[in-house]
């Protein structure tokens, strides 16, 4: 069996939705250049790339179109490059790098970009329409029930308290800002230029290049009793509040998957080898617990002990969430999101896979580490994990 | 009225200066809210990201915008009034007065202050536009002294009372050398366009309203320390007794700030030592010991009340001068008070209080002849000889139902000016007891009918003729058959003529709530207005438009179990408004104050609405437990899919914003938040002036006439969203109920809303009729009748006067 290995991987900065650096960019062109970077930086002929997998959970709108295809063309890359849109909502950032692995583990190709975006600023949550079946309306609403009250379902179930979860989202901005502070996202973002115009006061429209570089939701300026101050938002009474779920936020993050065959003949020096994924169903009352099944399958998969695994980018959808996944399989904390989560540097959905692998490989090689994981819940009651070994 | 006041200038940007301005946008002027300017920005977070777009030195005005939003009541008819206050600072901005066709002065009362001021603003005013201040404690005369000649015959005073969008009076006082002209032009223009009460005051310390108002407050708490009579039973005796707020006297000053108004009091005190009533401008001592250690009233948390946490609950407590301490407030015990509020009228009411013979009925006995007495020791002073300027400051500017001399004559003027003799002060030597201040007087039916025709000139003791206003369209509060413009009606509902070939549809029934008489009798008065007249008004004197559905018809049927009759009441209402909708002439409606749930059906089917700026309406039948049933989810859905269809839009986001509207029981916070807020379609106008109202709603039907009015078709084939939409408002509601937002109950109605606004659970697309939407309506309504639940709410709503959230 092929393995498949991870070359190259880049991601954007993570924006906040609305009001940040990339509300008005395009989550398509947002990809095409995180795309040109990634082929450009592996000095790979873009001719042998075998298709484009990428993730988004709300394809529609301005990600509708087969966004894949469409990055791939804006990207510049040749005609004859394919592209595929993925979705399977939070992970479908992971499921490209998977699905593309598993390509090369099958013998159906050698050379893949697989990654994801997504723009909340663009494309509402749920989409812009939003149609219920009446007969699972009658048998089964709770598979239309929102995150936020799953969250609140397994704050109640797992018995994780409002102070731990306020706390939990401390420590993730904490993490966060020490490790902007220290540059260590450095390598794996791609500064990416946005366009900003605007009408000056003769009524001329004014172009304005930023760059965009650096993550943008975590605070510095928060605590405890800040965060305890805020309201639950979506049930009276609950727990989950704005400051301990994850940030809307728009972002994208590709990675060069390639089999050894390609490796050896293009001379390429792999950072990571992927070790196995898998994705579990559970309740969709309890989202957020879709860790805990998918974990272990992967691990078993992967044939790799979950002890062994000295990092793991835990996907901070919620904190009560969070919370439970790591004290149901008792991960050990100091492991977990060493440089913060979702909480405090955003979560844009269909992009959030592929950007944790970023962030996981590169910290794995900065670390010294052997064997990391990616892993997060996923609406509708599922849990995926991905598990690399680090080459670099 | 030639003046045209496009652009203004407010300077001072303190809590007036910025409502007045506030007001002035409302009303369309573009508005230039300056205030002193300074690079000293405070640190503050909000306020530098409200700077943005705005010149940091222009601080003071910028932070007075977001006071502006944070003030209740809400000084913002809507948020977007926002936009048009254009904030400046003193030193930089001054240049924009050259544009300005209004200059107010609203800064701080120093002379000293004020004279450097305008001497900026001479440089840059353009001379005989209006310079107005709004003083409310220094002499305008002594103001204008300050001012270069030129600029003086253009300047006088301009009174806003706070808050400025809701208290009717303006006073406007001339000092020696103002242009009566232009003054008189400013004030037309503040009637019409603002909406307020002009009232012509004398250059007097504290004009009209706040000497009058802090002589009778005064001595009303003067005489209760007397007659021993603690601050609860004080206020139970000069609240509704009198027709006035229910804050009464000592909640009432709490509110304003026991500092404030010892400053008003204060200033009458220090500056008219010769006052026929000089000892009672000093507050009581107790009162002053209370504002020395900072008990300012709401703003400090406690005055003469103060409200405590007692085992999680809020209880009220009252200050007791002899022990200086707060005490659970009590609940008054007055023997006759309950029997006195049963009188019909205000004047039978403090009648009857003044036949009782003990210390309470003294207290109303001396605190009415004290005010009656006053105001005529003063009425030639500082109300130019008019009892109307004195009683319509006081009605207008405290919230007064009947100024003092209305009040003297409708009680009887023998009665009260025998208390006035017994009083042992200085009597006006004009007054007679039987002098009659005004012709009808106010206790004549005819006043009702008419208004005031003729006032007693207290100078020249002669009475003078009122024009009654070209725009004055008064209607009767009640059934009355004499009046010469009545045509038909019964004891809820009259269809009067108007004029010019125009009928009005009036409600007189109590809060003007909808009955099944009234549903029945509007059949049959579109009938006679389609035979004999032109067009329609739908409108009333009351003062509010319509409280909705008369509930306790519906709880009678609810508790008879008799679901044909509630089904033949809603058929009736929905066919009365169906009539209303598609009559073959114009009918103009005129939502003003309340128009919640039937009320603001029948304003949803005019084909045109003249709403007043003050109007609070919304369909809040949830609160009740029921659904909107008389065309109300039919006019929201039928808008909302019509809107759709203009961008070829899914429907399903415009139902949502209606079915929000009537999930939450939306009510507006005026008229022109009803617009937007969608309650009411583009067929909407605002009018500032209540009192023009009507008459505007009768000209907008004359214009509906000249214009080639068609009269509108019912809907036969609206494509609805159908089943696949019901479901997803049911997937809304189970998570809204999952996150415990609503109760079973709650989202049980909201389902029947979504099913009415979906046109049932059919396929997707279909097309229903008008009268499908209605059915719709109807039947659901019936259902939600006989739910135990819905009879709760609607019991309770009755018997407390909230809604229950069961």
């Amino acid at each position: 069996m092929e393995q498949a290995y991870i070359t190259h991987i880049k991601r954007s900065a993570i924006t906040k939705a609305f009001r940040g650096g990339f509300a008005h960019k395009r989550p398509d062109e947002l990809c095409a250049d995180i795309i040109r970077g990634v082929v450009k930086d592996s000095g790979i002929d873009p001719n042998t790339i075998e298709d484009a997998l990428i993730g988004c959970a709300m394809p529609e709108a301005e990600q509708g179109m087969n966004i894949a295809r469409m990055a791939v063309l804006m990207a510049g890359l040749p005609e004859g490059v394919p592209g595929m849109t993925i979705n399977r909502f939070c992970s479908s950032g992971l499921q490209t790098i998977a699905s593309a692995a598993n390509l090369i583990r099958s013998g159906a190709g050698h050379c893949f970009l697989a990654g994801g975006t997504e723009s909340m600023s663009m494309v509402p949550m749920m989409g812009n329409k939003v149609v219920a079946s009446g007969e699972v309306m009658d048998t089964h609403p709770e598979f239309y029930l929102g995150m936020g009250l799953t969250a609140e379902n397994v704050a109640d179930k797992y018995k994780v308290s409002r102070t731990e979860q306020d706390e939990f989202s401390l420590w993730s901005h904490k993490k966060s800002i020490a490790a902007i502070q220290g540059g260590l996202f450095k390598d794996e973002i791609l500064p990416v230029d946005v366009k900003r115009r605007k009408l000056d006061k003769n009524g001329i429209v004014q172009e304005k290049t930023i760059t965009i570089d650096t993550d943008e939701g975590a605070r510095a300026d928060t605590s405890v009793e800040a965060l305890g101050k805020l309201r639950s938002v979506f049930k009276t009474g609950g727990s989950v509040t704005a400051g301990n779920s994850s940030q809307m936020s728009d972002g994208a993050a590709i990675a060069l998957v390639v089999s050894e065959t390609y490796l050896k003949k293009h001379n390429l020096t792999p950072m990571a080898r992927f070790c196995g994924f898998q994705v579990a169903g559970v309740d969709p009352k309890i989202m957020g617990i879709g860790p805990v099944a998918a974990i272990p399958l992967a691990c078993k998969q992967a044939g790799i002990e979950a002890s062994s695994i000295e990092r793991i980018e835990l996907n901070e959808a919620f904190a009560s969430q969070s919370i439970a996944v790591m004290k149901e399989l008792k991960l050990d904390p100091s492991r977990v999101n060493p440089t913060g989560g979702a909480i405090s540097l955003g979560h844009p959905l269909g992009a959030t896979g592929a950007k944790l692998s970023a962030s996981l490989l590169y910290g794995m090689k900065r670390d010294k580490q052997k064997y990391g994981m990616v892993t997060m819940c996923i609406g509708t009651g599922m849990g995926a994990a991905g598990i690399f070994e680090n080459l670099a | 009225m030639t003046i045209k006041i496009r652009r203004a200038a407010v300077l001072g940007a303190g809590v007036m200066g910025a409502q007045i301005a506030a007001h002035l946008a409302a009303a369309g002027v573009r508005t230039h809210l300056l205030d002193l300017g300074g690079d000293d920005v405070p640190e503050d977070k909000k306020l530098k990201k409200a700077l943005k777009g705005f010149a940091p030195r222009s601080w003071r005005a910028v932070r007075a915008l977001g006071v502006l939003q944070k003030l209740k009541p809400s000084p913002l008819m809507t948020s977007s009034v926002l936009e048009k206050i254009i904030p400046g600072n003193f030193e930089d901005d001054m240049s924009v007065l050259a544009d300005c066709d209004w200059v107010i002065e609203a800064i701080v009362e120093r002379i000293d202050i004020k004279k450097k001021l305008f001497a900026e603003v001479t440089k840059y005013a353009r001379p005989g536009v209006p310079i107005t201040s709004n003083t409310s404690g220094i002499p305008v005369g002594d103001i204008a002294k300050t001012l270069p000649e030129e600029f003086q015959t253009s300047f006088f005073g301009v009174h806003f009372f706070n808050p400025p969008r809701y208290m009717k009076l303006v006073e406007v006082i001339p000092q020696g050398r103002t242009n009566i002209n232009l003054l008189n032009d400013l004030s037309a223009w503040i009637e019409f366009r603002l909406g307020k009460g002009i009232v012509h005051a004398t250059d007097s310390i504290n004009f009209i309203g706040n000497r009058i108002g802090v002589l009778g407050c005064n001595t009303t708490i003067h005489h209760a320390e007397r007659l021993g009579i603690n601050i609860e039973e004080v206020d139970a005796l000069t609240g509704k007794l009198w027709d006035r707020p229910k804050s009464a006297t000592f909640r009432t000053l709490d509110v304003v700030g026991l500092d404030t108004y010892q400053l008003v009091a204060k200033n009458v005190y220090d500056k008219i030592t010769d006052d026929p009533y000089h000892d009672f401008f000093k507050l009581p001592s107790w009162m002053e010991g209370l504002i020395e250690d900072g008990h300012f009233g709401s703003k400090s948390g406690c005055g003469t009340y103060k409200r405590v946490k007692e085992k999680g609950k809020s209880v009220i407590h009252a200050y007791r001068p002899e022990t200086k301490t707060w005490v659970p407030a009590e609940r008054p015990q007055i023997p006759w008070l309950k029997d006195a509020l049963k009188q019909k009228t205000t004047f039978a009411k403090l009648s009857y209080a003044m036949d009782q013979n003990d210390k309470y009925a003294e207290l109303v006995r001396l605190s009415l002849a004290d005010v009656v007495n006053y105001s005529t020791l003063l009425v030639n002073d500082i109300a130019s000889s008019s009892p109307k300027a004195i009683d319509d400051a006081m009605r207008w500017g405290y919230g007064w139902k009947w100024g003092p001399l209305e009040l003297y004559q409708g009680i009887g003027t023998e009665k009260v000016h025998a208390v006035m003799q017994d009083l042992g002060r200085p009597t006006a030597d004009w007054l007679g007891k039987g002098t009659q201040f005004y012709k009808p007087s106010p206790n004549d039916p005819q006043w009702e009918r008419t208004g005031l025709q003729d006032e007693w000139q207290c100078d020249l003791k002669k009475y003078k003729k009122i024009e009654s206003p070209l725009y004055h369209v008064k209607l009767p509060k009640k059934h009355d058959t004499e009046d010469p413009r009545y045509l038909m009606g019964n004891d809820s509902i009259s269809l009067m003529d108007i004029g010019d070939g125009i009928a009005c549809l009036t409600f007189h029934s109590k809060m003007n709530s909808l009955n099944t008489a009234m549903n029945e009798f509007i059949p049959k008065a579109i009938a006679h207005v389609n035979t004999h007249f032109e067009g329609m008004v739908v409108a009333n004197d009351g003062q509010h438009f319509s409280a909705g559905a008369d509930l306790s018809q519906i709880l009678t049927y609810i508790n008879d179990k008799n679901w044909d009759a509630i089904d033949k009441l809603i058929r009736t209402f929905q066919g009365a408004m169906q009539l209303l909708k598609f009559a073959p002439f114009p009918v103009v409606g005129c939502p003003h104050g309340m128009v919640l749930g039937g009320g603001c059906e029948v304003s949803l089917h005019t084909h045109h609405r003249v709403a007043a700026s003050e109007t609070y309406a919304g369909l809040v039948e949830m609160g009740v437990g029921l659904i909107p049933a008389a065309g109300g989810c039919k006019e929201f859905a039928l808008r909302a899919y019509d809107q759709a269809a203009l961008g070829d839009s899914d429907p399903f986001k415009f139902l949502q914003k209606m079915f929000m509207l009537i999930g939450l029981a939306k009510v507006s916070a005026s008229g022109d938040d009803a617009v937007e807020a969608g309650i009411y379609g583009p067929e909407t106008s605002i009018t500032m002036n209540r009192d023009r109202q009507t008459a505007h709603a009768k000209l907008k039907v004359i214009e509906m006439l000249q214009l080639g009015f068609r009269p509108k078709l019912p809907r036969t084939g609206v494509k609805v969203l159908g089943n696949p939409g019901v479901q997803t408002f049911r997937m809304m509601l189970y998570n809204m109920l999952e996150g415990r937002q609503l109760s079973e109950h709650d989202a049980h109605i909201a389902t029947q809303v979504a099913k009415v606004l979906c046109g049932g659970e059919i396929d997707g697309g279909s097309r229903i009729s008008e009268q499908q939407f209605l059915n719709l309506e109807r039947v659901n309504f019936v259902e939600l009748c006989k739910t135990q639940k819905t009879k709760e709410r609607i019991e309770h709503m009755l018997k407390k006067g909230k809604p229950l959230r069961n």
